[in-house]
């Protein structure tokens, strides 16, 4: 008798129980459910869909739309699927889809980003999926961000470089001749001391602090970063001692800078456009800028320093994630975006550098004069140095390099330091 | 017992939406941060299968970690300055709504309302306001002549960034405490200020001798929530600095608000380095547990 | 009639009363103008012209909509506004359902370990937010619910503040009154949803709308468990809006207009309920 009284009681908790647990459970299955998914992982055979995360501005952007369709339709199924991301603040994003598993099947990512990436397994090696024999059409220096341990794990997609950007009606009210720029550093000074007058807050030259940004200072000084071995930090030999220290002199010594590095000062780009610099560095991303903005601006080469002239290496890099379903595929559109076409009709349209080395005979310079110049430019440009965590080298010498601009240690003292802790943090060689 | 076990069967069904959601998300990650505290990504494709194992390294990195020993330094500033900040103006606020005014109400939800908003978009607005050359705030300082914050603003200029931090989110938030001390005040009898005032107490003693002690269990209260604030700090740090200006500090660079909740944020988001960030949650973890309670001793010994 | 000391003195206690009131006053306006500014400007920084967005005008000259209308249509804020109000309903509504069962539990019943277990849940009050962003990262990530509503709402699904209020206000509910129902056959179900439930709704009405409240304004937890654009909340569009349109000033403050402005009029009226809910607990707690 107690049995079957068990027997009804438990039944009728089960059923007076039951409604609500499955409202439950629908409630949270639907919640489930809903949302955006997962990333396409494609299909084995049939149409293919490639997605692709990219960081184009406006402009580029547009372009690609075009070209991507052009893709699309002469190769029948496949379907290039594009999500934009902003262009700062895309790596946070990339490192958040590898750790949830919601990468795309290529990425656009900055140069520095790529060796990282390669040495934590995110990539597919594309050596491994086809002969590469696009790579000898490669600007060496644009392949250089892709190649890791000499492996290719990218293809280059965008390369640039600081160049020497001047304000021709600065220069004209100075009496100084508006095509005649600095040739060396000397002459910069020169010039630059011409063209300074903090009465009227116009300087010959703004900056910026960052190591990136200060590279070109050392390539013109033939200053090495790494030793031959590759494994240590020599940046403060008697060559970047000099660079750097001409860089320092720039704003201390000769004040011909007017303080763009400063937290809280006029940025370099800003203070262009403003006429408060008459001399920035700067690449082919501000040329529009300016000339929608109605500067009257000439580029040139960076001054030649005892290496003669140099610059530092910028760009962009397609990766394919090792998640990707469809290699080959995936490995078509990058070299299609490398080639020599794409890189043409690229270059010509919104006038960045080819990364192919066959699209420039087909330049038209006509239509984006500067382009010469930053050609030219690349020509001598020294690629950053290969080490995976590019970042950390920044964030070491950056405060290093403040310290010696705002005067608070030597500039032999803050590159002994900076190399220092590069040597024993990141390269993780003995001092 | 068929009785007992039934009713403790349905206790526990009314209480298992709940219980299942806690257990899963508020007491297992307590622990399995501690697991992860104690691993280090290696490989990027399989991130969490191919943690390795690293036994107390990361507590040890973190040991010698310049940037997290100058966040805890900047966590105290930014409590120093939200705690005091924060509590005299909602004291200050109650004691001039406690007396019968009309449109009482009306102030209570002006001043209440920010609490309710979300600190990221409210912080992207003080940078409207904080902006250098043509903000509002700069443009009033310029009309009496102080031009330090032109150029950089309030939130570029490295001392003033903290407390302009430190404002926005006193502002915001005062309503909260303001309610709170409201309730208090009036709970205590006028009879007992008419018998002071009897026995010649001014108002600045009345004040003292028994409004504040009355006040003392929402003091302390706040207080807590303040150092909980101050740990948690991200979303107007997020908004408005970034971390804060580097200012040079021993040949380093450390952001003027770089407070310890920021800086796990970026050691979590920015560089996915998962089991260094959740060493510094442990941490953290036991830094509020300890403040707590060191607290709480403080002020039950002072009161009797 | 010359005026005696006694009406002299009551006429200037009156006169120092009138201003008392008078500065009292100037100091709440001054007080709510201050706290109040920054929305003000907002509002009307989202108004003005684009190339006015730093003029100081306190009303734009020539005030215009398309601020608004432009977030909304060309840059996916429509998209995020309602992620943000799926998100909030969803939330609050199954936080409050799960906690008034759970609160009908601790306030009506008794069950093994119930002192154990309150103390256990009251005491995960003392565990600061950021403690948890990493943990709960790892477990969603390694459920696959990444970019899930699902993801989005199910953390914050334990609200033990809610918990304690709801328990300390159904514990008023007479018990006679659920005995009798009980007499008459109703199942526990049943009960609480025809008794509980209609009694308790003032209660329930404050935590869904501080629920609601609290999941509106969640930005760091919406930030890191979407990467996909269909599913940004307003916050989180804002903050990738900063991000890649810094410059645009007037349109990020109506971006930060479309978050606010609806909480403020939730709040405008339902401040009693706000209010009383918020520091009910404090109190208490």
């Amino acid at each position: 008798m107690k049995n079957s009284n068990l027997k009804i009681c438990t039944v009728q908790f089960a059923l007076s129980h039951s409604i609500p647990a499955i409202f439950l459970f629908a409630a949270i299955g639907l919640a489930l459910s809903c949302g955006g998914g997962r990333e396409d992982a494609g299909q084995d055979a049939g149409p293919v869909t490639l997605t692709y995360w990219q960081t184009y501005n406006d402009d580029e952007n547009a372009l690609f739309a075009e070209l991507a369709q052009e893709y699309q339709a002469g190769h029948p199924g496949v379907t290039i699927k594009t999500t934009r991301l902003p262009f700062m603040g895309a790596e946070p994003k990339i490192l958040t889809a590898l750790a949830t598993r919601t990468t795309p099947d290529i990425a656009r990512v900055d140069g520095s980003f790529v060796p990282k990436l390669a040495t934590r397994n995110a990539l597919l090696n594309l050596d491994e999926i086809g002969p590469g024999d696009i790579k000898k059409d490669l600007h060496p220096v644009a392949l250089s961000s892709c190649l890791v341990d000499g492996a290719t794990y990218a293809l280059p997609e965008q390369v640039n470089g600081l160049c020497l950007f001047y304000n021709k009606e600065l220069f004209r009210r100075a009496g100084l001749d508006p095509e005649d720029l600095p040739d060396s550093w000397t002459e910069f000074i020169t010039i630059g001391q011409k063209l300074t007058d903090p009465e009227t807050g116009v300087y010959g030259f703004g900056m910026r602090n960052s190591l990136w940004w200060t590279l070109p200072f050392f390539n013109t000084y033939g200053a090495p970063f790494l030793d031959e071995t590759g494994s240590r930090c020599v940046l403060n030999g008697p060559r970047g001692v000099e660079a750097f220290q001409l860089k320092v002199d720039l704003y201390r010594k000769y004040k011909i800078e007017g303080g763009g590095w400063r937290a809280g000062g006029v940025r370099d780009d800003m203070g262009f456009q403003n006429g408060k610099y008459a001399m920035i560095f700067s690449g082919p991303w501000a040329v529009k800028t300016l000339q929608s903005a109605g500067i009257d601006f000439g580029v040139g080469l960076i001054p030649r320093g005892p290496a003669g002239t140099s610059t530092n290496v910028g760009g962009n890099d397609l990766i394919i994630f090792r998640s990707c379903q469809h290699p080959k595929q995936a490995l078509e559109f990058l070299e299609f975006m490398a080639g020599e076409e794409v890189q043409t009709r690229w270059s010509n349209a919104l006038g960045q550098i080819p990364v192919n080395v066959r699209a420039e005979p087909r330049l038209d310079f006509a239509r984006h004069p500067y382009l010469r110049v930053f050609v030219e430019q690349m020509k001598t440009a020294v690629p950053r140095p290969p080490i995976a965590d590019y970042d950390e080298l920044e964030n070491i010498m950056n405060p290093e390099m403040q310290a010696a601009l705002d005067g608070t240690k030597s500039v032999q003292k803050a590159l002994d330091d900076a190399v220092r802790r590069i040597n024993r943090e990141v390269l993780k060689t003995a001092d | 017992m068929t009785i007992k076990l039934r009713e403790n069967l349905v206790a526990y069904s009314f209480l298992a939406p709940f219980l299942v959601i806690f257990l899963a998300f508020l007491f297992y990650p307590i622990f399995y941060s501690l697991y992860l505290s104690f691993h280090r990504i290696t490989d990027l494709y399989d991130v969490f299968g191919a943690m390795k194992f690293v036994g107390l390294a990361n507590f040890g990195q973190l040991l010698h970690d310049g940037q997290f020993w100058w966040s805890l330094l900047m966590t105290l500033y930014y409590a120093a300055l939200v705690i005091p900040m924060g509590i005299i103006t909602s004291l200050v606020l109650a004691l001039l709504m406690n007396n019968r005014l009309p449109f009482r109400s009306l102030f209570r939800s002006a001043y209440f309302m920010p609490y309710v908003l979300d600190m990221f978009v409210v912080g992207l607005v003080w940078v409207l306001i904080y902006s250098p050359h043509f903000g509002v705030l700069n443009r009033l300082f310029t009309l009496f002549g102080i031009n330090t914050f032109l150029e950089s603003g309030f939130l570029g200029n490295p001392y003033s960034a903290m407390p302009a931090v430190a404002l926005a989110n006193v502002l915001k938030g005062s309503g909260f405490g303001m309610v709170l001390y409201l309730a208090a005040l009036s709970n205590i009898s006028p009879s007992l200020y008419e018998a002071a005032a009897i026995d010649g107490a001014g108002g600045w003693q009345r004040f003292r001798a028994i409004t504040f002690p009355l006040l003392k269990p929402i003091t302390l209260f706040l207080i807590i929530i303040g150092v909980i604030t101050a740990l948690n700090a991200f979303a107007e740090i997020y908004a408005m600095t970034e971390g804060g200006p580097n200012v040079e500090i021993g040949g380093r660079a450390l952001g003027a608000t770089w407070v310890t909740g920021y800086y796990l944020f970026r050691t979590f988001y920015v560089s996915l380095k998962l089991g260094y960030a959740a060493a510094i949650s442990c941490v953290l973890l036991i830094l509020t547990l300890i403040i707590s309670a060191v607290n709480m001793r403080l002020f039950r010994t002072e009161s009797v | 009639m010359p005026v005696s000391p006694e009406s002299q003195r009551r006429s200037r206690r009156t006169g120092w009363r009138h201003l008392r009131t008078a500065l009292l006053y100037i100091g709440l306006i001054l007080g709510a103008v201050v706290v109040l500014f920054p929305f003000f400007w907002m509002i009307t920084t989202a108004l003005k012209q684009p190339g006015q967005a730093y003029s100081l005008q306190l009303l734009p000259a020539q005030p215009t909509l398309e601020n608004f209308r432009r977030i909304l249509a060309d840059y996916g804020f429509g998209r995020y506004f309602l992620n943000s109000i799926i998100v909030a309903t969803s939330a609050a509504f199954l936080a409050t359902l799960f906690a008034a069962l759970a609160a009908y539990a601790f306030a009506k019943k008794e069950f093994l370990f119930k002192r154990q277990l309150f103390l256990f849940l009251l005491a995960s009050l003392m565990i600061p937010g950021m403690m948890y962003m990493v943990p709960q990262f790892a477990i969603v990530s390694q459920l696959g619910l990444m970019n899930t509503y699902a993801a989005m709402v199910l953390p914050h699904l334990a609200n033990v503040f809610g918990l304690f209020l709801m328990k300390q206000f159904m514990e008023s509910i007479p018990g006679s009154l659920l005995d009798s129902s009980r007499i008459d056959g109703a199942s526990e179900l049943q009960v609480f949803r025809h008794i509980v439930v209609p009694l308790s709704l003032p209660v329930i009405a404050t935590l869904f709308l501080l629920t609601f409240q609290f999941h509106w304004g969640n930005f760091l937890w919406q930030l890191i468990v979407t990467n996909k654009e269909s599913l940004y909340t307003v916050p989180v569009g804002l903050a990738m809006f900063r991000d890649a349109h810094e410059e645009l000033v007037t349109l990020k403050m109506a971006g930060a207009a479309i978050s606010i402005i609806p909480i403020g009029i939730l709040f405008f009226f339902t401040q009693r309920l706000f209010i009383e809910g918020i520091t009910k607990g404090a109190v208490k707690g």
